[in-house]
């Protein structure tokens, strides 16, 4: 039972330089309890297709399209009143990147974390208060947390004190922008793991963004990959972590350093192109060992594999 | 980054371009005056009121005619050096002068006077007369003026009235006053008290008087001005002589108190405006910037005897200063710009040093260091260039500041009373009433033009940006 | 012997004002001990607050040691004016996290490459061109006509640090000290940047010290690794062998805490260590990580701080599991 459908999101932002697609047909669903990881570099679209799905885009947006179904709404056709009142936070929360360096720092913390309780009429403040004890405990901070100011906390503390902020009014999808991009590695174990009891415990399906394919592989149920604004491939976790079938996700896998072994890291010369500047054919053609001339004139579609990955990439398609 | 580029980068921007229009109309204008007009234009000109004699005084400029239910008198020097006709005589030779006046104007000339200027004579002083003829076929014998005779020390020939000429005000004269009242009584039988007819003499000169004498109605027509000179000897020579028919309107941009045209000293303004802006704003903000920059980064004890020094500048009340140094030194140009400057750099100072204290903590200065760059390096060719966009705008908003302060000051009446500055002509306007008796003319024109000064470098500073901070170049 | 860079029982203390009066010392370092040799690679690796950045700080003489001496090709330089470091400033150079931040933005990159060469006054103006072409070939930032009249906010974070390590490069030093040179650069172009450090390594024979957080990296391109925890070094040894066989507790916990791409990662927790580093205002007594630890042998632990033991050649550690 699919919590959320996204279909065909294209989203164009309007720049001094020209109009830039971000986003370009971008089409996946998410079920109850699973995760989906977006994973790419900096730059392929993956925190504009967040902020798309929580409609806190920036002005110049020029082109949105698509369809986002959430529960059987599509919250794209919504006025920005009604899916304020009803989907925002409430069905769909977020942690953005960087979050936690936005905290008010006037503010105490137990206050921030309760502000979209108190914003409801209905909801009395000591039953606020409640609810923040309840889901500081719930991300394994001391209650005494909720009278600290944000700079008595460390990086950890903050981010945790931010999935708090997004989980406290029980929403039904969790869209985390590279949350343990800031910290130290044992922290961003133990947040991974936090993650994990909560997609045990509670019924959420979470949306995850990285750049780091093996963090991914921590969460996911379902990975899909980023490139130049749309995803190149989709998979099981299992699909895509060990058989990888796009050459960019292959090196993408091949670029992670590995403790166990000794192999050098591979890595993919050259830069992804800029989105002013997309190529005809396939975008990752430049760089792509396996290209020939298809890939030089034909935009390559969707390729659906028998196992259900989906593929970007005319190697799996109906050879001409 | 050379002047190509900067120009480039200038003029590429909306903003910029209009700033640069606007520069070069202010730098085209004060080249104009000062190659145009002397350098003591002020002490020599402006200040002194024989120039201006001739001016009527507040009035609003010639254009504003156009928006006027009346016409309004085109002020109008009727100079005459040759005469139309000369009579010789036996033992006299009498020369006529005669000028035609069309008088189609609605309404009374402010005030009007008579100018004689070098004459020579060798036996009897000459005998001068003005009349004027009016289109009524009547005529008034306005004024009879007898050439100052020789002192007992002089020898003939006598020069007189060569350096300054002699000048009547009609409007006000007494003679004048009464060849009116005997023609008044003469003509129309009317007879108005002296202290009365003092006020009218030029309504009387060209108006009809109404009903019991009170209302004068303007006379239009053909009015002739007949001014006779007898001489008494053949060698004598009259100069000029010459009529003013008061305007009521003048000139561009009109007249103040004392008749100066408001529009010279307008364009005199523009270099001195220029130079003061630019001059305060430039020293101010280079050595500013300086010390806070050394005081930021040093640290220590330089840090410390600069700040304190800073403090005490700050602290010290700028006008008593002013003030007592000017009663000194005397009120001069370069003594408000030296004490905007003394003044002004420590409140820049201070703040370039906290942007200092910032910038030196970052990785850049780190990863400078490390290079092995020495103090100085860091300092000038990198903090510097971290804060330098605040630096350019700072400087570019001092301009107009220093502009409005030296307005201020001379609005204070501590300004240099020599030069026709915007804001000495501001302080003329309110000390001497313009503004509670209306003369916009006076008082706007000033104002606008130190927002047009104003303006003008803050879209500079606008356009500039890009050249300062690479990531807003497009 | 060629250790040419010797930091001796180093220290370094600051003041930290606390609330309105008074001042803490803290001390970020404590009795460290490294000594790098020509051609070798030292990974640092910590989390923060662990000290590693004050390290590399001190190792660059960006800061003056509280106690113990600092010594580059037998001279010490711990007390040295910023004058007479000049020629080690030559030799020994940095590159930084932030490449955003570690450049100046308001240069192109010519200048950028030119101004060591400036600073030091090498060659003439022919010379210094052709040297930052070099430079700039030798990080594959090419075409090189291309690159240099750039300004680097059109650059990616990857291409920038690229232009960081050429600058850093271009005086031929003997030893660089990268700091956390990846961490703000992603994953997948990681590798390019560590490739490039390795062929600098070899090619070049440049020493570094890689100071990182992630301990995958530093297994990639370091021959040895040590590892801090609140200002000490708690483990010392060849990479492979601290890797395979790690003998301090934190060490085994980093280790750990690497993501692996491994599919079955997310149906069990990690086994990891609880809390987190605590600020050096309040390290505990005894060992600095007992109230981490998993093996915590009570009474000892907590008591009493551990030496360090050479455990095999090369390797040590400081912990009372081996005393």
């Amino acid at each position: 039972m699919s919590i959320i459908r996204v279909n065909d999101l294209y989203l164009h932002y309007g720049t001094p330089g020209g109009i830039v697609p971000a986003v370009g047909g971008v089409s996946f669903t998410i079920d109850g309890r699973e995760t989906l990881g977006i994973v790419g570099e900096s730059g392929a679209g993956k925190s504009s297709l967040a902020l798309a799905l929580m409609r806190t885009l920036p002005r110049n947006v020029v082109t949105f399209t698509g369809t986002v179904e959430l529960d059987g709404t599509d919250c794209l056709k919504l006025s920005e009143e009604e899916y304020r009142k009803k989907i925002r936070w409430q069905k769909i929360a977020m942690v953005f990147q960087g979050a936690m360096d936005s905290l008010n720092p006037v503010i105490k913390v137990g206050k921030q974390v309760a502000e979209p309780l108190l914003l409801k009429p209905e909801i009395k403040s000591k039953q606020a208060h409640a609810t923040t004890l309840e889901l500081l405990k719930m991300v394994m901070l001391p209650p005494e947390i909720f009278h600290r100011y944000p700079h008595e906390l460390s990086g950890g503390m903050k981010q945790r004190v931010m999935i708090a902020m997004a989980l406290i009014l029980k929403p039904k999808l969790l869209i985390l922008d590279e949350p343990t991009s800031a910290l130290d590695v044992i922290i961003q174990a133990q947040i991974m793991n936090l993650l994990k009891r909560f997609k045990r415990d509670l019924k959420l399906s979470i949306l995850f963004i990285t750049h780091d394919l093996a963090l991914a592989s921590d969460l996911c149920d379902k990975i899909a990959v980023m490139y130049a604004g749309e995803i190149i491939e989709m998979g099981t976790a299992e699909e895509l972590l060990i058989n990888p079938k796009h050459p960019y996700s292959q090196k993408l896998l091949g670029s992670i350093p590995r403790l166990a072994e000794d192999a050098r890291p591979e890595f993919i010369p050259g830069a992804p192109p800029k989105m002013t500047e997309l190529p005809p054919g396939c975008y990752f053609r430049l760089r792509c060992h396996h290209a020939y001339n298809r890939c030089l004139d034909e935009h390559p579609p969707n390729h659906k594999l028998p196992s259900g990955q989906l593929v970007k990439c005319w190697l799996y398609g109906d050879k001409r | 980054m050379n002047i190509r580029e900067i120009i480039t980068i200038l003029l590429s921007s909306r903003v910029g371009k209009i700033g640069v229009v606007f520069f070069i109309l202010l730098v085209v204008v004060s080249l104009y005056v000062v190659m145009a007009y002397p350098m003591d234009f002020g002490p020599r000109s402006w200040n002194n009121p024989t120039v201006w004699a001739d001016n009527p005084k507040n009035v609003s400029p010639a254009w504003t005619n156009i928006f006027s239910q009346t016409k309004q008198v085109a002020h109008t020097n009727f100079k005459a050096t040759e005469p139309n006709q000369v009579t010789i005589g036996t033992n006299e030779t009498t020369f006529f002068y005669t000028s035609k006046l069309s008088y189609d104007y609605d309404e009374f000339p402010t005030f009007t006077s008579f100018t004689i200027d070098n004459i020579t004579y060798h036996s009897q002083p000459p005998i001068i007369t003005l009349a004027i003829a009016r289109p009524d076929g009547r005529e008034i014998l306005l004024y009879r003026h007898v050439v100052l005779g020789p002192s007992p020390s002089e020898t003939m020939p006598i020069s007189r009235y060569t350096e300054t000429p002699h000048r009547v005000y009609l409007s006000g004269d007494n003679t004048v006053l009464f060849n009116i009242t005997d023609y008044l009584r003469g003509e129309f039988d009317l007879d108005i008290a002296v202290p009365k007819l003092r006020g009218i003499i030029d309504k009387v000169i060209f108006g009809t008087p109404g009903g019991e004498g009170q209302d004068f109605s303007v006379l239009q027509g053909k009015y002739n001005i007949i001014t006779t000179a007898r001489t008494y000897h053949p060698d004598d020579s009259i100069g000029e002589v010459s009529f003013v028919l008061g305007g009521s309107v003048y000139g561009f941009m009109g007249t103040d108190a004392t008749g100066r045209d408001l529009a010279v000293g307008l364009l005199f303004g523009f270099p001195i405006a220029l130079l003061i802006g630019l001059t305060t704003a430039i020293l101010t903000t280079i050595i500013g910037t300086s010390m806070g920059i050394v005081s930021g980064y040093t640290g220590g004890k330089t840090d410390t005897i600069i700040q304190r020094f800073c403090d005490i500048l700050a602290n010290v009340p700028l006008l008593p200063i002013l003030i007592f140094l000017a009663f000194i030194i005397g009120q001069k140009l370069w003594l408000v710009v030296l004490i905007l400057i003394l003044f002004g750099w420590p409140g820049l100072a201070i703040l370039v040093r906290s942007m200092v204290l910032h910038s030196s903590s970052t990785q850049l200065v780190e990863a400078t260091r490390a290079l092995g760059a020495s103090r100085w390096r860091i300092m000038f060719r990198h903090v510097f260039f971290q804060i330098a966009p605040f630096i350019l705008a700072q400087m570019i908003f001092f301009t107009p500041a220093a502009i409005l302060a030296e307005a201020g000051l001379s609005f204070l009446g501590l300004g240099d009373p020599s030069l026709p500055t915007w804001g000495q002509i501001l302080e003329s306007g309110f000390s001497t009433g313009a503004v509670y008796a209306g003369y916009w003319w006076w008082v706007l024109p000033p104002g606008l033009l130190v927002v047009l000064a104003a303006m003008t470098f803050v879209l500079l500073a606008l356009g500039i940006e890009p050249v300062v901070n690479p990531k807003l170049r497009q | 012997m060629n250790e040419f860079l010797v930091l001796n029982n180093i220290t370094m203390d600051f003041q930290v004002r606390r609330q309105l009066f008074g001042s803490l010392n803290v001390r970020a370092v404590d009795s460290v001990s490294l000594k790098l040799k020509q051609n070798e690679t030292i990974g640092i690796v910590g989390e923060s607050g662990s000290g590693k950045t004050t390290l590399g700080r001190l190792a660059l003489r960006l800061l003056k040691p509280t106690g113990g001496n600092i010594l580059f090709h037998g001279q010490n330089i711990t007390r040295a004016s910023e004058a007479s470091l000049k020629s080690f400033r030559r030799q020994a150079q940095g590159i930084f996290q932030d490449p955003f931040a570690s450049i100046d933005s308001f240069m192109n990159i010519y200048q950028i490459l030119e101004e060591p060469l400036l600073i030091h006054r090498i060659g003439n103006q022919d010379m210094r061109r052709k040297l930052v072409s070099q430079a700039l070939e030798e990080v594959k930032l090419t075409p090189v006509d291309d690159f240099l009249p750039k300004y680097t906010h059109t650059l990616s974070g990857g291409q920038r640090q690229r232009l960081a390590i050429g600058r850093a490069l271009i005086l031929r030093p003997d030893f660089i000290l990268a700091d956390e040179p990846v961490s703000m650069i992603d994953a997948s172009s990681r590798a390019e940047i560590l490739f490039l450090f390795k062929e600098l390594q070899e090619r070049r024979k440049i020493s570094f010290i890689y100071i990182t957080h992630d301990i995958a990296t530093a297994h990639y391109f370091c021959q040895r690794i040590a590892v801090m925890y609140l200002g000490r070094i708690v483990e010392l040894g060849p990479a492979l062998t601290l890797i395979r066989k790690p003998l301090h507790p934190y060490t085994r916990a980093l280790i750990a805490a690497v993501p692996s791409p491994n599919p079955s990662n997310r149906l069990q927790e990690r086994l990891i260590i609880p809390g987190e580093s605590p600020s050096p205002i309040n390290a505990p007594i005894g060992c600095r990580f007992h109230p981490r630890c998993p093996d915590i042998i009570p009474n000892k632990c907590n008591v009493e701080q551990p030496q360090t033991i050479t455990i095999r050649k090369g390797h040590l550690t400081a912990c009372h599991l081996y005393s």
